[in-house]
């Protein structure tokens, strides 16, 4: 419990939880968690580089306001309608957490700090796990399945995009859910929770596993050609290389993917389809 | 299918999938394996669709949408890219030309779509300061607002933009294209960006180099086992 206050610079004592507290929020979550839930997916609607996720986030907890005073509801629209970002998947996390502060009256106090240190800390860990690692994941996982699919036949188009959504959306839509679940009921705790051991090593599988399905992926086309040849297996590899050296360099991949489609389109001009 | 009709169509699904992307939900509708087969289909050519989806998989498996970075409109080119080649198929071009056509419009269209996402996000700054005087002043549905505004524009702008560039590469594919061709998507043309997803894996870590050689030796042991 002390590790977690120190990593996110809380004050204990706005922290611990009486008895009397913990059975107050009990009785509200339902609704509320469905509610907070379901606005959480319009976090990034007005996105926008000045406050980026402010009007998401007032969004998301707005329905909290119906509970509160005159002078409450007003310092609680001041408070909220303020810079606010994070990764959108694990924002549940903070949004429930801060929902619980109001709820049980704490939001003045400790609303801006919940929001200023879980909002920085789940922002790296999300953007590695899910833009990092599961995304593309999904998506490499998706091309060998579609790749796969059309040299062997083994299974209809429709195989990819479906793999594509239930490899990222399982994940994505459990992690949203228990955001505002955990949030609710346990507040920022829920978040040390979540960023413990296992979550370094699914960030990692994640990436592995993309570069699995990379490697895979390239052995079927490479195998796929009708005359694979030397000059597709020249254009392939120089691509590679070529490849590796623009991520490094941080050139964008679709100035590099355009020059190869050039290439092929001006040799298939030519007469020369490579395959 | 009229082509008009599937033009139509496919603007709207593009604009749909332009939401899917950032604004609402991100159940990666707006990746380009899924946007691209699905816009295929539209046109009855789920295959191609599917080949130039995961084509754009690749080359932008890589990108990350962090903060205020730009990136490619990768849902809505993948619309723009499969629906452009389903159609040229379907109007008797050779299916290489088509997909190659289709490929090229695509990546063209992932960067146009950077440029309108980078401005729509600026525009969104009045809506929200908009948004935030409403609110302050008691009015809560000011954020409300503000979302499907938002939301709308979005929607808008991208439909818009597909249209157009669906429309221009079937005129200018049209007056352009040889009559014959290759029927299979050229090696060349797709040899390069399945490297460059390949590159960017192994650009990464030890971990993910050991991974994608792994992943090549089992995919050629599955290749000579068939």
């Amino acid at each position: 419990m002390e590790r977690t206050l120190r990593a996110f610079g809380l004050k204990e004592e706005a922290l611990v939880q009486d008895d009397a507290n913990r059975a107050r929020s009990s009785v509200r979550p339902g609704g509320w968690k469905w509610r907070l839930f379901v606005r959480s997916f319009l976090l990034q609607a007005v996105w926008n580089p000045r406050g980026m996720q402010d009007v998401g986030f007032f969004f998301a907890v707005a329905p909290l306001a119906s509970t509160m005073d005159e002078e409450e509801r007003r310092a609680f629209l001041k408070r909220h309608m303020s810079f606010f970002n994070t990764n959108p998947v694990l924002a549940p996390y903070v949004i429930g957490a801060v929902a619980r502060a109001e709820m049980e009256g704490r939001g003045a106090e400790e609303a801006a700090e919940i929001k200023k240190a879980l909002g920085g800390l789940l922002g790296m860990a999300g953007d590695a796990l899910m833009w990092g690692g599961l995304r593309p994941a999904a998506g490499l996982i998706a091309a060998a399945v579609a790749l796969y699919g059309l040299q062997t036949g083994a299974w209809g188009v429709w195989a990819a995009p479906i793999v594509m959504l239930v490899v990222y959306n399982v994940p994505h839509i459990f992690l949203k859910a228990r955001g505002v679940v955990r949030g609710l009921d346990v507040g920022p705790e829920a978040a040390s929770e979540l960023l413990g051991k296992g979550f370094r090593r699914a960030v990692l599988a994640t990436r592995w596993a993309g570069a699995f399905a990379a490697g895979f992926v390239l052995a079927l086309a490479a195998s796929g050609t009708e005359r694979p040849g030397v000059p597709t297996a020249v254009v392939m590899g120089a691509f590679l290389v070529l490849g590796a050296v623009a991520a490094r360099l941080r050139i964008p991949s679709t100035l590099v993917a355009a020059a190869g489609a050039i290439g092929g389109i001006i040799l298939m001009v030519n007469g020369f389809y490579g395959g | 299918m009229n082509d008009g009709v599937a033009v139509v169509i496919l603007a709207m699904m593009a604009g749909a999938v332009a939401v899917d992307t950032t604004a609402a939900l991100q159940l990666m509708f707006s990746q380009p394996v899924v946007s691209g087969t699905l816009a295929g289909v539209v046109v009855g050519e789920p295959a191609t669709g599917l080949m130039v989806g995961l084509t754009l998989q690749l080359v932008w498996s890589g990108v990350l949408p962090v903060g205020g970075a730009g990136f490619p409109d990768a849902g809505v080119a993948g619309v723009v890219g499969a629906g452009s080649a389903g159609l040229l198929v379907s109007r008797g071009h050779p299916a290489g030309w088509a997909l190659a056509t289709g490929l090229l419009t695509a990546l063209a269209m992932g960067w146009v779509g950077r440029i309108a996402v980078t401005r729509l996000r600026r525009r969104n700054i009045q809506l929200a300061e908009r948004a935030r005087d409403a609110v302050l002043a008691g009015d809560l549905g000011g954020a409300r607002r503000a979302v499907l505004r938002a939301i709308g524009f979005r929607f808008s702008v991208a439909s818009v933009l597909s249209a157009a560039a669906i429309g221009l590469t079937l005129l200018i594919a049209d007056m352009l294209l040889p009559g014959t061709g290759p029927e299979r998507y050229p090696a060349l043309v797709w040899a390069a960006p399945l490297a460059v997803g390949a590159a960017i894996a192994l650009s990464r870590g030890w971990g993910e180099r050991v991974s994608v050689v792994a992943g090549l030796a089992v995919g050629a042991a599955l290749i000579a086992l068939m």
